[in-house]
């Protein structure tokens, strides 16, 4: 299977915060100048981009950001 | 568990991050606890919500005797889902671009700092001198507290983590800062000011989401855990830096490296050398062990910092290396909110320093530096420098 377009998820209940994705990957995420929460600048970020965004995922504190790989070849989104 | 090295973690743990990442200690009191040393395994259990903070929980490791005595309503030993309530009002205000504001006051805070150290003439003491005013003075700024008050809240910083307090000293100097907080807390109410407690009293406390004495203990908490924290990176983090001249000539060579070098530093030194501890509500297996409700865990993240799985060469400093997974911020919902801060404070006064006192060196021998072995937060009494 062939990597294939990247979506990215933030579960805003589980979201504290903390800025820490925005840290990893500014282009991606910011922050919500009103209450601080998450905000997904890019929903479909590049392969390029990858990388930062998985480490955000991975070190998100509290868990809100789910990385979704979709195959080339079945469709969705 | 004593350290060999004052840069690098007891041998010990590293011994038991390499043939036994979860194992049995027994503390000072005769308690029995887990210690988790794998970077995979101590995120597993800061995230986990089988794990709980509240150190009236059965199995809660108590660490020392000063120590988790009044938590009652701090929100590092709170749990989900009260933590996290509070957690979100304050977001807005240590935000990343929100506190990233606060650079331009950093850097005059230190650049006034060093030239205070300039007029006075060499030798100084960095942390008298720099190390400690910097953290005091963004953090009382941030918060709103008059710059008048700052010698106080030090003071009181120094008897809850200086690991020598009684339990009547600290206690004592609880009930000062608690008194004085109220106080101000009360004008802010009545007269908004554009700072944390100002918001927080002005929003929330008017709004009846945040009580007044609520507010004193996230004050009290965001005081003494801003404070001493920082101040013992950045004398810590230079002295190391000193230790390592090839990795420090590289930073004044090229100082974009700063913000890696931050990371790796708080990575390689990881000053909350207590570990976070943590009590199990529920049966949870972690790393193929199971722990049981009712048992407590301490997770070592200076050894999580040195675990090779998660850092290759862990035990080299590197100020090249993406260190940006370490967990000396702690993990999960407790992982700290005054990051983004910490994180300016420790750029602009490595930088700086390095900037404008490039030939910086340590004014006595090594072996003569008093490293805070006992102290809750790890660091250095003293830092006597030349330039």
């Amino acid at each position: 299977m062939t990597a294939g377009a990247i979506q990215v998820v933030i579960d805003e209940t589980r979201c504290i915060g903390s800025g820490n994705c925005l840290y990893n990957e500014p282009a991606v995420f910011d922050q919500d100048e009103d209450d601080g929460m998450a905000i997904l600048l890019n929903e479909h970020p590049g392969p390029e981009l990858l990388d930062t965004v998985r480490q955000a995922v991975l070190t998100c504190p509290g868990q809100a950001i789910r990385l979704i790989i979709e195959s080339s070849d079945d469709g969705a989104d | 568990m004593p350290r060999v090295s004052p840069f690098d973690p007891p041998p010990k743990v590293l011994e038991l991050l390499e043939n036994q990442p979860i194992s049995r200690v027994t503390l000072w009191n005769g308690q029995e606890s887990w210690l988790v040393t794998g970077y995979d395994d101590v995120k597993a259990v800061l995230q986990s919500k089988a794990f709980s903070s509240d150190v009236t929980k059965p199995g809660y490791p108590k660490v020392s005797a000063s120590l988790a005595t009044f938590t009652e309503g701090l929100l590092n030993h709170m749990d989900p889902p009260e933590h996290d309530e509070y957690r979100r009002m304050l977001a807005p205000e240590f935000m990343v671009k929100r506190v990233e504001r606060l650079r331009p006051e950093v850097q005059q805070i230190v650049d006034e700092l060093i030239d205070g150290m300039i007029d006075h003439g060499a030798p100084v003491d960095l942390v008298e001198a720099l190390a400690f005013p910097v953290p005091a003075r963004v953090t009382c700024a941030m918060l709103g507290i008059p710059f008048e008050d700052q010698e106080f809240f030090v003071t009181c910083a120094e008897t809850f983590l200086g690991g020598t307090a009684s339990a009547e000293e600290t206690k004592a100097a609880a009930q000062d800062l608690h008194r004085y907080l109220g106080e101000l807390i009360e004008a802010k109410v009545k007269d908004p000011t554009d700072d944390v407690l100002g918001y927080m009293a002005s929003v929330h406390v008017a709004s009846g989401a945040c009580s007044v004495a609520a507010l004193i203990t996230i004050a009290q908490l965001i005081l003494i855990a801003g404070f001493d924290t920082t101040a013992n990176m950045i004398s810590l983090g230079l002295l190391t830096l000193m230790q390592h001249p090839e990795q420090l000539q590289a930073l004044k060579d090229d100082p974009s490296l700063i913000p890696s070098a931050a990371e790796e530093l708080l990575r390689f030194l990881t000053i909350t050398h207590r570990g976070r501890h943590k009590a199990a509500v529920e049966d949870i297996t972690i790393g193929g062990q199971l722990i049981r409700a009712g048992e407590g865990v301490i997770c070592a993240q200076d050894a999580a910092n040195r675990d090779p799985s998660a850092f290759a060469n862990p035990n080299d400093l590197d100020v090249r290396r993406d260190a940006r997974g370490h967990l000396a911020f702690g993990h999960g919902v407790h992982q700290c909110i005054g990051a983004a801060l910490a994180r300016i404070e420790l750029q602009v006064a490595y930088e700086t320093l390095l900037r404008r006192l490039p030939n910086l060196a340590l004014a006595v021998p090594l072996e003569e530096i008093d490293f805070k072995h006992e102290a809750a937060v790890y660091g250095l009494r003293a830092m006597p420098v030349t330039w």
